[in-house]
């Protein structure tokens, strides 16, 4: 596990590097569920996305490429954008690059590692995210991680010609602190 | 035109102050400024115009965020980001001037999304920029924006995100009937200890609708 940031039971993290941007930009080619808006992307892109990670101060976005163990394969990235350090608050993002690793946990576990990094090694204070309303998935993922929704912005997205709103949900670290003693608690294994 | 309108503004300009042909100070006009405030984006007190290369001398009132700049970094980022014109920018970044003082006192940037969905960021810099006097400025240039963004833009929702403590701006955003939409618990740090951040929106219902 070359320069890991995290390690989970079933993946790790790291950081981005440029020859992920391959991989995230297939994915976009391949796609097979329509969870949000599909593009075809290019390396390029991606690459630049990657090397915008790259800062000698402090970021205001991080993101990290999720892994399986024994393999460094980018499978997925969990992100923390708009990252505010004076109020000490972010925004979380995450996505496993193909369907068939999706529903199997994956992502949580790799977000709940993500949502360490953010509480413990950067100590925020509290984190949001956004979700269109329409991705229930996602929406009961965040609220299985601890967050609550906090609201919705009206008609903030437009899928299939209707404008629909965006879900948005906060996590303070209280929040997380409690549900990770709910996993510890059920799971005897987590450390 | 706003060619020819532009070109008898600049007339009534003289060596950075402006004259009018009266031969006395126009409302809307800055003295020490380098450009008018727009007529439809004033109220007697404070107005808004584009910015110029030479603001980044005051970079400390309108730049968003709380840390330093130099006034290189500061022009850069004011040249830099007039990239559209015609008002079609995506973002649009205005100057907040006082037009008793002719001072610039802050910034608004009104962001848009595919031309429907917009936020507005109103900074005012000074000792206290979340203090009281402040919130009063904030909420004169939200009474100016607000009309203007869904209106004469005609967007389809406008949101500003304002820290649950600053009940002026708060109320002044209700007036306009902006709605609480969103609640971020204990998003804002405060020397007294942590308050929520709400996302106050505004919903032109009748967008798009052929007789509206």
């Amino acid at each position: 596990m070359r320069n890991a940031v995290k390690i989970g039971e079933r993946v790790w993290l790291r950081p981005l590097e440029l020859a992920d941007a391959r991989a995230i930009a297939l994915a976009g080619h391949v796609e097979t569920e329509r969870v949000s808006r599909r593009v075809p992307t290019s390396v390029i892109a991606f690459e630049r996305w990657v090397r915008g990670f790259a800062t000698d101060g402090a970021p205001d976005a991080i993101a990290f490429a999720v892994c399986w163990h024994g393999d460094d394969t980018c499978i997925g990235t969990v992100r923390l954008g708009q990252i505010d350090w004076v109020n000490r608050t972010a925004e979380t993002g995450s996505g496993l690059l193909s369907a068939e690793d999706r529903g199997r946990g994956i992502g949580t576990e790799a977000k709940h590692l993500l949502l360490e990094y953010a509480f413990v090694d950067l100590g925020l204070h509290a984190l949001n995210a956004m979700v269109y309303e329409g991705n229930t998935r996602s929406a009961a993922a965040l609220e299985k991680q601890g967050y609550r929704l906090a609201g919705r912005l009206t008609a903030d997205v437009q899928r299939d010609g209707a404008f629909r709103d965006t879900l948005v949900f906060d996590l303070t670290r209280e929040d997380w602190e409690r549900a990770r003693e709910r996993r510890r608690s059920s799971h005897s294994d987590i450390p | 035109m706003i060619e020819s309108g532009l070109g008898r503004e600049m007339e009534l300009y003289h060596g950075g102050r402006h004259i009018g042909s009266s031969g006395v100070r126009e409302i809307g006009m800055s003295e020490t400024g380098a450009w008018p405030v727009a007529g439809y984006l004033q109220d007697g007190r404070y107005g808004l115009r584009a910015p110029v290369p030479e603001d980044a001398d005051y970079v400390t009132t309108w730049h968003e965020e709380p840390f330093p700049m130099t006034l290189e970094a500061a022009r850069d980022l004011l040249i830099q980001q007039e990239t559209i014109p015609w008002g079609n920018n995506p973002a649009i970044r205005l100057m907040i001037v006082d037009l008793v003082t002719d001072a610039v006192v802050g910034g608004a940037i009104v962001e848009r999304d595919d031309n429907r969905v917009s936020k507005l960021v109103i900074t005012v810099g000074g000792p206290d920029p979340t203090g009281e006097a402040a919130q009063r400025v904030r909420a004169a240039v939200l009474r100016l924006l607000v009309p203007w963004v869904m209106g004469e833009l005609s967007l389809m929702t406008t949101v500003i995100d304002v820290p649950a403590d600053e009940t002026i701006l708060i109320d002044a955003a209700k007036d306009l009937g902006m709605v609480e939409a969103v609640r971020l618990r204990e998003h804002i740090l405060r020397p007294s200890g942590r308050v929520d951040l709400l996302m106050l929106e505004l919903v032109n219902r009748q967008w798009g609708r052929s007789d509206a």
